[in-house]
């Protein structure tokens, strides 16, 4: 940047400087102004009538700056600070007025419930800041660079204890990556056959895991990948990697979680950004789950049309932090640069989180991380709700063991709006606390009389509702294509209780939590209740008491009614809640192994006589497809199916038996059958190493709906579960 | 001889008047009156006595000055067709004694009845008629049965009363007699003033306004009348004392209320003057006695020639001192002064504190951010027994200009406790000006007791000025099973402990104006809790300087306490006061000083025609309550035309003060009607339906029409942050668009150095 900035003549180098001032000075003289208007108190019915204006203009703008405006980006960010006035407003008043009582026991709930405010508030702003102008990076491709200006990769696949399977399907198209082959090395980096865990004094588990090595490394060897493995299972997947690189040499690294399968564009995407800045260190890509987790699959059962979880961090969070040149290191599906990786020890292993604690020790060192948008990773996401929450807990303690041991907003290395990025994604792992309070303060009201708030019932509707329908505004607008309305309130609530508890063991000792590896591909071979829903039936049983409370209020304190009702709604709120996530916790039996995805590839499909009808995909996995055939006669037993694949750039026949076919509806279901090693990277090329299926995927479910049908929808799925949980209770008795 | 003859006659004379004055310092006159009962009753004209046993009390005040020689009660009234005849009686109980007893015939409801008042059941001050009906349909009942009914018509029942008024041992402590609010007292007040006094200006700009305050705070709460005159020092006597002249007969036609001639009144009236404009007008003794600020009570002597009567006997009020200054000062002093301490006829005021060091309203009204304990406010503990609602009313004067903000809260601490025997329907409510607050059932039948009982009451139920607290207890019987079964509830007791607490929350001083409502409740912005400023009333014609004087009294009487700095000021001069008040004719204003209303009064009239304008609801008596329409009044007709017997208010923006603060200004065609609009506006029945900023009437009865014609403001001190916090919540447009417009020049801003960003994040690339 300096020897640019000594390119432009001395006295527009001078006006630049001049307006960079002179803005900032601006800047600062307005958000003073603007922080002092936010705290001026109004009456409460001029209040009522500003924030109906503010609401009026910030939807109006929001919905023009959805609707394709050229000033788009303008709009959003005027839309972001007219938005925010409310809620900082709401805030200050909040915090200046509303905060006395007479007796101890209320001052405390009143400050609890005000800290969660706050707490929300501040993770509000903070994503506000972040995802003001996300960057949207161009796809690059290797193309045009020679031989000698392409890096040298080493892709390394940490394990502990997924299956050869697995891990083979991981390896063969981490095999076929579009990338010089003599420039690219493939390692299997196994945790489970290490020589701690061959002569563990459990001599079954010793033999397992010395099998386990053997068959790891006759795979690698038929394969053409190298084979790691260690003495000791030291600083687990950090560790692990660490050891591995003092064996390899390569100028970038790549690491995959061994359930994520790169498409075969994934180097020609991702390198390009390494080339072009020496200062890159880290690309980062999406993790595309191709399963839903428990929520999606229990709950909503719409994995295929609704934004997945995920969506919201790696669509449009991790795009805001690679705006303000802090979007992190997420563990897989990235390259990293390996001096850089050198200079601070390799992967860091003081917290369980070792991927975000990399990227901040390096964003500390000066270095650049890019976010690639484009989905080229497919993984599995945890398949039932008890390893979902093992895996929340890992991410929460880690992120907590940042925060104290790294202390990331006092790290002189990062810039103010690193500091802001990496506080705004550690701090959202404290949403238990908050969101717990949300949850039980309504009870200290209805139950124990507390007083919550010093407010009445107009100073709640000039200030509180606007302040709620603001925020909510916002997050639909900055959000609502990834994360649909009520969606992050239920994963709240879903993992609050059990997240609060593993926070707690952080803070007594940040050291103490241990990394455990998340189990993925769990086979769910029949509908049960799961074994975490205890805490939730004392929840729904004191929510329902609130209630039964605020009706006792409710006619034996008339002058209290409007209180009453108010804070009767907002229980009743959270009881909606808590009855729609009873769903979450019955564990749907999965028939298939791999779940299949929507597809739309027009393919052939030619009989053993060589006879051929055209149809198209329905769906597609590894194990399989569904077509819509149009076909007249009774399909043979075996078939070939011809279609053209984008990994592999040419026409692909794979071999498959008919499982279903229906002349009438013209639906025919097929399973793919690999009698070679060819066969099985075909396969795999053709189902799971296509970007662009992944991104018409991604796109096809990510789309915005309305507040109310979100809100419709959860309350029209939140009666029944509770009694299906009765009903499956009572057939496990029997 | 005829000289010697000459000069004996004269002695003659000169002993008869020197007789007659010595002979007639207690005059009595009978004087014969009548009140319909409707007077000394707050509610609708009828009284209505329900259930089995109702209890109605009327309470008829009367001046210590008088005493009644006879009274008669006329009561018209009309009872339930079912009552039984010879168990339903309606029995009239004068302080506590009965006198009279009518017997409720069914067969004729509708029934009139005389009865004479003993005068020696009268007492001093305040006397209680009691309408006590027992009123029975059949011999079994419920006690509340919707048949137990009896009304007594108020407007149509009577008292009228012969009395006479009776002075012994004239003194200043009789000073508070003379305007005491009961029957017989004094309504008019006639003040006067020589015009050779040096201090002549000084008297009309200071002292008088004073004066009027002074015996208006007496007044108590009803309108007093002041009729100023200015006298001319009597030159030559002869010819008034029909030739008889001599030094000691000029002296005593000089000492005597000469200048009001030979009508015989009960009433006092005020000489004003410096001692040597006095020195003819005054004893010897009298004249010695002055030494400074002087205040003296006298009855003059009476003047006659034989037997006819030159100057007949009054009462004097005497303020005086050696200069102007001490004029001032006895005139505050006649306000402050409680004129029990002061059994003699005359005072000499040798030094009084400083007013300046505290404004008067913090003397009068209770301080925000502190505690009161019930005693320490002047409510004693109250005990309610037996069956029945009781209501115990605890009055909370606040500052007029008192402002918190929506959330704070005040908070009582109640003792009260109640007796066992409570049955169902048995209550505890709290209201706060006539909002519900707070209810308990009393439900224990054991009763119970409540010590630091805490309520928390938002303080928007308050209002600047005077609010009250009431503390409603319905007592009832538990119920008993049986025909004809009957419990007395007299074992029933609650008790309201004085060691209550009420704490009023910290506030600013910040009121919305113009609002005449709260200038007739409290008399701001006349009078301040944050400070004495300096307010005029200023009057275009000197006929006008009586109605001044009559206003005075009357915001007097709102602020409850003098307001130290009003000066009466002849002429508009090009600065008023922040705060003032004009009485004046159309012809002599100017259009300036209606700048900031909508409507003006001058030679050319702009009327808010109600068809031109929404005027439905413009007046707000709350001034708290924000669901009124309050957008001003825009559209006028001017035209040229009178006001004809019109009187009319407006209170707008001072165009002319220095600061901040509220012109009002009264206008009638003429002196003489201004002067008796005044007078009328004063009356209780007109002064409590100021409301609003545009007021026009003509009689005493209601106001021709009220209307709010001017945009709101507020006046007053508090911290930067609250003023601007009322400014803005009075103009909202003004937060909204400087909110979004440095939310709009922030974000432009914002965009900028985000562009800027993106575009070097891309020159990367």
């Amino acid at each position: 940047m300096k020897q640019s900035s000594s390119l432009i003549p001395p006295k527009a180098s001078l006006m630049t400087r001049l307006s960079n001032v002179m803005l900032k000075v601006s800047f600062w003289a307005c958000a003073v102004l603007f922080l002092l208007i936010a705290a001026v108190p109004l009456d409460s019915m001029t209040q009522m009538c500003v924030s109906v204006g503010v609401i009026a203009f910030v939807y109006t703008a929001s919905s023009e700056a959805l609707q394709h405006s050229k000033k788009k980006d303008l709009l959003r960010i005027i839309v972001i600070i007219v938005g925010t006035l409310l809620s900082i407003r709401y805030l200050i008043w909040r915090g200046l007025y509303t905060l006395d009582a007479d007796d101890i026991l209320s001052l405390i709930a009143m400050w609890l419930v005000f800290a969660a405010e706050v707490y929300s508030g501040v993770i509000h702003l903070l994503g506000c800041l972040v995802n003001a102008l996300p960057l949207n990076r161009p796809a690059l491709s290797l193309d045009g660079y020679t031989e000698e200006e392409i890096p040298t990769v080493d892709l390394l696949v940490p394990t502990y204890n997924e299956s050869e399977e697995l891990l083979e399907v991981t390896l063969r198209a981490a095999l076929i990556l579009d990338y010089p082959k003599a420039k690219l090395k493939i390692h299997l980096l196994d945790d489970g056959g290490t020589d701690q865990k061959i002569n563990q004094s459990d001599q079954v588990a010793g033999k397992e895991a010395l099998q386990r090595r053997q068959n790891l490394q006759a795979l690698c060897l038929k394969l053409g990948t190298y084979y790691h493995t260690r003495e000791k299972n030291e600083h687990a997947k950090a560790g692990n990697i660490n050891s591995a690189l003092e064996n390899m040499d390569g100028e970038l690294i790549v690491i995959l979680d061994a359930d994520h399968v790169p498409t075969t564009d994934f180097l020609s995407r991702t390198v390009p950004w390494m080339i072009k800045d020496e200062m890159v260190f880290l690309v980062q890509t999406p993790h595309f789950m191709a399963n839903p987790d428990p929520v999606e699959r229990n709950y909503f059962s719409s994995f295929t049309r609704m934004p997945s979880e995920n969506d919201m961090f790696y669509g449009i969070i991790q795009k805001g932090l690679d705006f303000w040149s802090s979007s992190f290191f997420c563990g897989s599906a990235a390259v990293l640069r390996r001096k850089y990786l050198d200079m601070v020890g390799g992967i860091a292993g003081d917290s369980i989180t070792e991927d975000a604690e990399t990227a901040l020790e390096l964003h500390a060192k000066g270095y650049k991380s890019v976010y690639v948008e484009q989905p080229m990773i497919s993984g599995l996401a945890t398949e039932t709700f008890a390893s979902f929450i093992q895996q929340r807990i890992r991410w929460a303690q880690g992120m907590a063991q940042i925060l104290i041991l790294k202390k990331p907003f006092l790290n002189r290395g990062l810039t103010w709006y690193q500091k802001c990025g990496y506080m705004s994604s550690i701090l959202f792992w404290f949403f238990p606390f908050a969101r717990l309070i949300f949850l039980l303060s309504p009870l200290g009201y209805l139950l124990f009389g507390l007083e919550l708030i010093k407010a009445s019932l107009i100073e709640i509707l000039a200030y509180t509702v606007p302040h709620i329908i603001i925020s909510f505004r916002l997050s639909n607008f900055l959000y609502g294509n990834a994360r649909w309305p009520l969606v992050s309130e239920l994963y709240e609530i879903l993992q609050s209780a059990f997240i609060f508890r593993a926070l707690l063991t952080v803070f007594r000792n940040p050291r103490q939590p241990s990394f455990i590896v998340t189990p993925k591909g769990e086979s769910l071979s029949e509908t049960y209740v799961s074994s975490l829903s205890g805490i939730f039936y004392w929840l729904l049983i004191i929510l329902s008491a609130g209630n039964i409370g605020a009706i006792y209020h409710f006619i034996e304190s008339p002058l209290t009614r409007e209180v009453t009702l108010m804070v009767f709604i907002w229980n009743t709120f959270n009881l909606i809640l808590c009855l729609g996530l009873m769903k979450v916790l019955i564990e749907k039996k999965q028939l298939r192994n791999n779940s299949r995805l929507p597809a739309y590839d027009d393919v052939d499909i030619y009989d053993e006589n060589g006879k051929c009808w055209k149809g198209n995909l329905v769906d597609l996995s590894v194990d399989g497809a569904k077509i819509t055939l149009n076909f007249d006669q009774t399909l043979s037993e075996t078939v070939s199916l011809l279609g053209y694949s984008n990994a592999l750039q040419k026409s692909v026949s794979l071999s498959c038996n008919i499982m279903y076919q229906n002349i009438d509806s013209g639906e025919v279901r097929v399973k793919f059958v690999a009698l070679s090693d060819k066969d099985k990277d075909k396969i795999i090329a053709y189902t799971l190493c296509d970007s662009s299926r992944w991104e018409n995927f991604h796109k096809r479910r990510t789309r915005r709906i309305s507040y109310l049908y979100g809100v419709t929808h959860v309350i029209s799925v939140s009666v029944k579960p509770i009694f299906l949980h009765i009903l499956m209770k009572l057939k496990q008795r029997t | 001889m005829s000289t010697i003859i000459n000069i004996f006659k004269e002695n003659v004379k000169l002993v008869s008047i020197l007789l007659v004055v010595l002979f007639s310092m207690n005059t009595q006159a009978e004087t014969l009156k009548k009140f319909p009962l409707s007077d000394f009753y707050s509610g609708n004209s009828t009284l209505r006595l329900a259930g089995e046993k109702a209890i109605r009390d009327l309470s008829i005040p009367l001046s210590p000055l008088v005493k009644v020689t006879s009274a008669t009660l006329n009561i018209e009234a009309i009872s339930s067709i079912a009552l039984l005849e010879h168990r339903s009686v309606l029995s009239i109980r004068f302080n506590n004694t009965t006198i009279g007893q009518i017997a409720f015939d069914p067969k004729k409801p509708e029934f009139s009845a005389s009865i004479d008042i003993p005068p020696s059941l009268w007492l001093n001050e305040y006397n209680t008629l009691s309408f006590v009906a027992s009123q029975h349909s059949t011999i079994c009942q419920a006690g509340d049965a919707p048949e137990l009914w009896s009304e007594i018509n108020l407007h149509k029942s009577s008292l009228t009363l012969n009395t006479i008024t009776s002075i012994e041992n004239l003194n200043l402590q009789k000073l508070s007699s003379y305007f005491h609010p009961g029957i017989g007292s004094q309504r008019d007040v006639k003040v006067f003033s020589f015009d050779n006094d040096s201090n002549l200006p000084d008297i009309k700009r200071n002292v008088l306004s004073s004066i009027a305050q002074g015996l208006a705070l007496r007044e108590q709460y009803r309108g007093l009348k002041f009729d100023y005159q200015t006298l001319a020092q009597l030159d030559n006597t002869t010819a008034v004392l029909n030739g008889v002249s001599s030094h000691k007969a000029d002296e005593l036609y000089n000492r005597s209320s000469w200048y009001l001639g030979k009508k015989q009144s009960d009433e006092l009236h005020v000489l004003v003057g410096t001692k040597e404009t006095l020195a003819h007008s005054l004893s010897t003794t009298t004249l010695e006695s002055i030494k400074g600020p002087f205040i003296k009570i006298e009855q003059t002597p009476e003047v006659k020639t034989g037997t006819d009567i030159l100057v007949a006997s009054q009462v004097r009020l005497i303020i005086s001192g050696t200069t102007g200054k001490e004029l001032i000062e006895a005139a505050k002093s006649l306000a402050y002064m409680d004129d029990e301490l002061n059994p003699d006829s005359l005072v000499n005021i040798i030094t009084q504190p400083n007013s300046a060091e505290r404004p008067s309203q913090q003397n009068v009204t209770l301080h925000p951010g502190k505690t009161y304990a019930f005693n320490n406010i002047g409510v004693e503990s109250t005990i309610f027994s037996g069956e029945g609602l009781f209501s115990k009313q605890v009055e909370i004067r606040l500052p007029a200009d008192f402002y918190v903000a929506e959330n704070a809260m005040i908070k009582l601490s109640l003792d009260f406790s109640y007796g066992a025997g409570f049955g169902p329907g048995s209550t505890l409510n709290i209201l706060l000006n006539n909002e519900v607050v707070h209810g308990l059932t009393l439900d224990d039948s054991d009763g119970d007791f409540f010590h630091n009982y805490k309520l928390s009451v938002p303080a928007r139920f308050l209002k600047g000025g005077v609010n009250n607290l009431v503390f409603n207890v319905s007592q009832k019987t538990e119920p008993v099973q049986g025909q004809c079964t009957n419990v007395v509830g007299d074992y029933l007791y609650f008790q309201l402990s004085n060691v209550s607490t009420i704490s009023i929350p910290d506030a600013a001083h910040l009121a919305r104006q113009p609002d005449l409502k709260l200038m007739s409740d409290t008399g701001y912005p006349f009078t301040k809790f944050t400070s004495d400023e300096n307010v005029s009333i200023y009057i275009t014609q000197p006929e006008m300087l009586s109605a001044a004087l009559t206003m005075s009294g009357k915001l007097a009487q709102s602020a409850d306490n003098l307001i130290p700095n009003l000066s009466i000021v002849f002429g508009l001069p090009e600065t008023m006061t922040d705060n003032a008040l004009v009485l004046a004719k159309p012809s002599d204003l100017n259009e300036q000083l209606f700048d900031n209303v909508s409507a003006s009064v001058t030679d050319i009239k702009k009327w808010p025609y109600r068809l031109q304008n929404y005027l439905y609801k413009h007046v707000s008596g709350d001034k708290r309550d924000d669901n009124v329409e309050n957008n001003p009044i825009s559209i006028f007709t001017s035209e040229e035309s009178s006001l004809g017997q019109l009187s009319v208010l407006i209170a707008s923006e001072n165009p002319y003060a220095q600061k901040d603060g509220t012109l009002f200004i009264i206008v009638a065609d003429s002196s003489d009607i201004l002067t008796e609009r005044i007078e009328q506006l004063v009356q209780s029945s007109l002064w409590g339906q100021l409301s609003g900023d545009f007021f026009v009437w003509e009689n005493a009865k209601k106001p021709l029409f009220v209307t709010q014609i001017s945009n709101p403001y507020q006046i007053g001190q508090a911290d930067t942050w609250l003023e601007v916090r009322a400014w803005l919540s009075n103009n909202p447009l003004y937060w909204l668009i400087a909110a979004l417009l440095i939310a709009l020049l922030l974000s432009a801003i914002v965009y900028i150095l985000l562009k800027r960003r993106q575009k070097n994040i891309k020159a990367e690339w």
